[in-house]
């Protein structure tokens, strides 16, 4: 059996850990490796208004940190971990469009994460990837 | 906290039959007890949009159709050398019929199509999938 890939969407939130938990715990028997895909997307605001603090050097940061931590609770579990940042302004149509060129067997999404304004039922951005992918997609609460 | 049991609604459409293959696949992997159900409506039916009152004869029907699916699937199942049981649920609301299930009957993972047969409400995501989702305490793999 070929080596599967997961991917895991991550934004730093409760659930996107708890996410990456259940996808090791599915990678482990298959032996399958798993992507952690941060978006990295600043509010439409701080582009517009310019502010002189370095926000995207502190988000990047900050994602950079989130991952590595993944990185370990991974390598703890002898899975194959890669991360990777991308940068983009709608996390859930970036997701999608990631996940399309490359070939994954499934997607494991946190049911809600950082997003507050939209976080009443279901999360935004997980409903999205769920409408909008052609891979099978967990959803983790 | 592993993946011992997996409830895989089944409708008797292609994407339910889609979600029953992976969960399969899945099942064996992690050595997991497959749990099939089916919901059928009790004595009222939504179908339709409105509610009808559903006489005997269509009731007796529907559970032997769904009596019938799921024996094959069982069988199926059992032939990979797996442990599995099949369940009926009767609910007049389907993704309450199932979640309520999962909850009391500590199911790990619901493994589910992403449309089903309801032909009124299925526009984008399926209604039921989403309803299942949105509702379900367990993680939900929907299957395209």
């Amino acid at each position: 059996m070929k080596n599967k890939t997961i991917l895991v969407p991550l934004d730093g939130s409760e659930n996107s850990k708890r996410a990456l938990k259940k996808a090791i715990e599915i990678a482990k028997p298959e032996r399958s490796k798993i992507l952690g895909l941060y978006v990295v997307y600043a509010p439409p605001a701080f582009v517009i208004s310019k502010p002189k603090i370095n926000f995207k050097e502190n988000l990047i940061h900050d994602s950079q940190k989130f991952l590595d931590n993944a990185k370990e609770t991974c390598k703890k579990n002898g899975i194959d971990f890669e991360s990777k940042i991308i940068h983009g302004s709608d996390p859930g149509f970036d997701i999608v469009k990631f996940s399309e060129n490359k070939k994954f067997d499934m997607i494991v999404v946190g049911a809600r994460g950082l997003n507050p304004v939209k976080k009443i039922l279901i999360g935004s951005v997980s409903n999205y990837v769920l409408n909008n992918t052609k891979i099978p997609v967990l959803v983790v609460k | 906290m592993t993946i011992r049991k997996i409830l895989v609604p089944f409708d008797a459409s292609g994407y339910a039959n889609r979600a029953f293959k992976k969960a399969l696949n899945i099942a064996q992997i992690h050595n997991a007890e497959i749990v099939v159900a089916s919901v059928i409506p009790g004595k009222y039916s939504s179908n339709l949009g409105f509610s009808i009152k559903l006489d005997k004869k269509s009731k007796d029907q529907e559970r032997s159709f769904a009596d019938k699916l799921l024996l094959k699937l069982k069988k199926t199942a059992e032939k990979l050398g797996l442990k599995s049981s099949s369940v009926i649920i009767v609910d007049s609301s389907v993704e309450k019929g199932l979640t309520k299930y999962a909850k009391s009957h500590k199911i790990d993972m619901i493994i589910m199509g992403s449309h089903g047969r309801t032909f009124f409400r299925k526009l984008v995501l399926g209604s039921v999938a989403e309803g299942v989702v949105n509702q379900a305490s367990c993680p939900v793999l929907v299957v395209k």
